[in-house]
């Protein structure tokens, strides 16, 4: 009798969960915060300043476009100096797992989990590499001053908040993995810091603070 | 760098050659054109290091072997090699070729013409009595 009855419910709530969500609504366009206020701390040593466009595809899927523009000019205690400065773009789709719970009220907010493909094509500069000959006598300083433009793919898994605190007004943060596909190779002379990836390693980190007008 | 003294001895018997190692009982060697001494009156030694020249494609050592002197002259490409922005940039070396005086050396051989950070720890040339 009791089995009947919950079933029955299912079958009354059923219609009502299964709205039609239309494919496209709308777009959100974003600008983040943290990389500038990092990129302050910095003192100019590296900087990074980006922004995105996202399109919501179904309440669930959406798609992202990141463009930013990130440099660094950084001199080490060998005052051997590394410059750069280049534009970047990240594409990929976040997805929205927030899951709807039947009895509370409809939300904006969203819980997103995505993927990125990341690249640079980028000019460096290494100057003032002094090279001691120290039985000998003498030094000689070394620059890299005309490496031809590399380019750098990586690839990156994020996960990030949007709440909405005005009507289409969103905030949020986005925390990220990064690593490279391309690999150096040996006895090149590699690049210290990446457009968009940041400090040349295997594997990088970096978050986001963004806020958001969804169009 | 690295370089050897060995000794050839040659069994009368079988007519094989074989090389050792020549344990000096004094070895004085400097470059020259350099007033710093590398190695002064060193005792019990057959293996040596010396630094070749960054910035000259000839690195010239004055070898006094127990009271015998020789003059070493290595002639070597120097190429530029970029470590990292912290480590900044060594220079690596190929030892072309290598000429003695004969006073105590008989002959002479080089065994890896590479110097870098892979072989520094390997004997590059051999120096025969």
């Amino acid at each position: 009798m009791t089995a009947y009855t919950v079933q029955a419910q299912k079958k009354i709530i059923e219609p009502a969960d299964t709205v039609r969500v239309a494919l496209y609504n709308g777009f959100t366009i974003q600008a983040d915060i943290a990389s500038t206020v990092t990129s302050a701390l910095a003192n100019g040593e590296t900087y990074s300043y980006e922004a995105g466009i996202q399109v919501d595809l179904k309440h669930k899927y959406y798609p992202i476009l990141e463009l930013g523009v990130a440099g660094a000019n950084k001199t080490t205690a060998d005052n051997i100096g590394f410059t750069t400065n280049a534009p970047f773009g990240r594409i990929g789709v976040d997805f929205n797992i927030l899951k709807k719970k039947p009895d509370s009220k409809p939300t904006n907010n969203l819980f997103l989990v995505g993927l990125r493909l990341g690249m640079s094509n980028f000019k460096y500069k290494i100057t003032n590499a002094t090279i001691s000959n120290d039985y000998w006598g003498g030094t000689e300083v070394v620059d890299y001053s005309s490496i031809p433009a590399t380019t750098k793919v990586w690839w990156e898994i994020i996960a990030g908040v949007r709440v909405e605190i005005l009507k289409n007004v969103y905030m949020g943060w986005t925390v990220r993995t990064k690593n490279l596909l391309t690999q150096g190779t040996e006895g090149e002379v590699a690049p210290w810091y990446i457009p968009g990836y940041g400090i040349s390693a295997s594997g990088n980190w970096g978050i986001n603070y963004t806020i958001g007008y969804h169009f | 760098m690295q370089l050897g003294v060995y000794h050839v001895t040659v069994n009368t018997t079988t007519k094989t050659r074989t090389a050792a190692y020549l344990s000096l009982d004094s070895l004085t060697v400097k470059g020259i054109g350099v007033d710093s001494i590398l190695y002064n009156n060193t005792k019990r030694i057959s293996s040596i290091t010396l630094p070749l020249n960054k910035l000259d494609t000839v690195s010239r050592f004055q070898v006094t072997f127990n009271n015998t002197t020789d003059t070493v002259t290595i002639l070597h490409t120097n190429y530029d090699t970029y470590l990292s922005l912290e480590c900044g940039c060594i220079k690596t070396h190929t030892v072309d070729s290598v000429i003695t005086t004969n006073h105590f050396l008989d002959s002479v051989s080089i065994t890896i013409h590479d110097v870098n950070t892979s072989t520094s720890a390997k004997e590059h040339i051999k120096l025969y009595n």
